[in-house]
């Protein structure tokens, strides 16, 4: 048998406020190396709030972060992706000016080496990397199903390939640590299945751990190999999908009794 | 070629190399900024006083105002970049008017508002059309590199962009001194093409300008702004229409381009080397497009 895993991903006691909101109530997350995991719960439960914070776009009021060891609370957004984490975003966000190559193209920017003086001057080395990038950003777009659409703006992409999308740019950086806000939302049940394949494949050929927010139960239930179940900021659940089903706290916050 | 012709040419070619900065800045950047003249402004004043008080050689003038504007937009930019843009506008605009104070009060070296005389022409048409070049070569290096791309990116995304992994206050940084560099030696070029300076050359008016050209060019397409460039800098002075006019067809152009145009004359086109070379041999290698699978 394997090794105990270690962990990736810690958050220790986090707290987010908003002025008088607490969004985020303590939270305590230990994310282990290779899972495949979600966090599911009610609108507003702090689920995104909690993407922010680990992808650095918030400051936690409390608590810290750790990712492999190392704070990263109070890093900023770049610094943390140089690190190893992405994400997508719940509300797409992709780069209208740039087409879909280009927009997967960007992200692989973080690793590429020249410097701004090189890249004005168009040095040899430049050109070198740059048709790197361009093969990896072909691999990616070929993972999500995007091969043929290079050229193609975001903006006029159908929802679906839109999702596609800014999945293969979050996986450019090439992270140790995926996040997904929502992958399936406004996705039909077909384009579901596919993400599904899509997201098993990238955790296992691409040898990912993958933290996703998902309403979908099905799905979550399907993919998911451990659960955090937040409500009205805090974490009342953890454990795996069938142990999360029969937690009477989960029935009463999504049941409402 | 007669001297007025070539005279206007080197105006011209002069106004293009500041507006490539401006491209660079306002188009692909999206960072609006109305302190492209004040960089002008050092580099001409610098390379003329260094040369008339110090007797620098103008190359030596040039690439020391050079410095100088690099220093200055170091600490501008530090200041003023982490601000978001509309402010960013404001504060540039602010530095624009300062350095030109600067002129007019510190006359005992910049002669005050009356500016600085007899300043040699040694600008010609060929050395201008060099630099332009090179400078073109250089913008277009930046927009097809992961420069251009991490720029756009912020253009539309700031946030998106930083969690993407682009520290943007640097880049942004970055972009804002080489485009005060193409300003500074745009401004070097002039202060020795047009035998004086004074302080009101280097007008906020002028700053607009270079918007206006971008803007009406495109702020996606280097042929487009280079194509404005040249239209609205060369179409005044064979018109001869008053400076008075001048604001006014500016301000329509801005109008017309944002109802009917609002990418700009060009939008997203470019043309580039191999499209030419593709005229040349007529229409022997028409489609070679990546990819091709199909959807």
């Amino acid at each position: 048998m394997k090794e105990q895993p270690k962990t990736l991903l810690q958050m220790n006691n986090v707290t987010m406020r908003f002025g008088g909101v607490v969004a985020v109530n303590g939270v305590n997350i230990n994310l282990s190396e290779g899972r495949l995991a979600g966090i599911i719960g009610p609108n507003g439960a702090g689920k995104t709030t909690v993407f922010n914070l680990i992808s650095g776009v918030y400051d936690p009021v409390e608590g810290d972060i750790r990712f492999r060891d190392q704070v990263i609370s109070g890093k900023s957004p770049s610094e943390i992706t140089h690190l190893g984490i992405a994400r997508t975003f719940q509300n797409i966000r992709l780069f209208k000016g740039l087409n879909v190559f280009d927009n997967v193209k960007m992200a692989t920017n973080c690793r590429t080496e020249y410097s701004f003086m090189e890249g004005v001057l168009g040095l040899p080395r430049v050109w070198r990397q740059e048709k790197e990038s361009a093969a990896e950003v072909e691999r990616y777009l070929e993972l999500v199903g995007l091969l043929g659409y290079e050229n193609t703006w975001p903006e006029n992409l159908a929802y679906g390939l839109q999702r596609k999308l800014e999945l293969a740019r979050a996986l450019a950086t090439k992270p140790a640590l995926l996040l997904l806000d929502e992958p399936a939302a406004g996705l039909n049940p077909t384009e579901i299945r596919e993400l599904m394949d899509i997201i098993r494949r990238i955790h296992k050929e691409l040898d990912m751990t993958i933290l996703l927010i998902e309403h979908h139960m099905d799905m979550v239930m399907d993919i998911c190999e451990e659960l955090w179940v937040m409500n009205f900021g805090k974490v009342i659940a953890n454990g795996d999908p069938e142990h999360i089903q029969r937690e009477p706290e989960v029935l009463r916050a999504y049941l409402g009794s | 070629m007669n001297s007025y012709l070539a005279s206007i040419l080197i105006f011209t070619g002069i106004n293009l190399i500041s507006v490539l900065g401006m491209f660079l800045l306002m188009g692909l950047t999206g960072l609006l900024s109305f302190g492209q003249v004040g960089f002008m402004a050092i580099g001409a004043y610098v390379t003329a006083i260094s040369y008339m008080r110090f007797g620098l050689p103008f190359g030596a003038g040039l690439l020391l105002g050079v410095g100088v504007s690099l220093l200055v937009g170091l600490v501008i930019g530090t200041v003023t970049l982490k601000l978001r843009n509309d402010y960013f506008a404001l504060a540039t605009y602010g530095f624009a008017e300062v350095i030109k104070n600067v002129l007019i009060y510190f006359s005992g070296y910049t002669g005050g508002s009356m500016g600085v005389f007899g300043i040699p022409a040694i600008v010609t048409l060929p050395m201008v059309i060099v630099i332009f070049l090179a400078a073109l070569v250089l913008c277009r290096n930046f927009k097809v590199s992961k420069l251009g791309r991490n720029s756009l990116a912020i253009r539309n995304d700031e946030l998106a962009a930083k969690v993407m992994g682009i520290n943007t206050f640097k880049q942004k940084l970055l972009v804002f001194l080489f485009s005060a560099v193409f300003g500074s030696v745009a401004g070097s070029l002039l202060a020795f093409s047009t035998y004086y300076i004074e302080p009101n050359m280097f007008n906020w008016s002028k700053s607009v300008e270079l918007i206006v050209i971008v803007f009406f060019g495109g702020i996606n397409s280097l042929t487009g702004v280079v194509f404005a460039g040249m239209a609205l800098t060369l179409l005044p002075e064979i018109l001869h229409f008053g400076a008075e006019w001048r604001m006014v067809i500016y301000t329509a152009i801005i109008i017309v381009t944002m109802i009917y145009r609002p990418t700009g004359l060009f939008g997203r086109w470019e043309l580039s080397l191999s499209q030419i070379l593709g005229w040349i041999k007529g229409r022997r290698k028409s489609a070679v497009g990546r990819g091709g699978q199909g959807a």
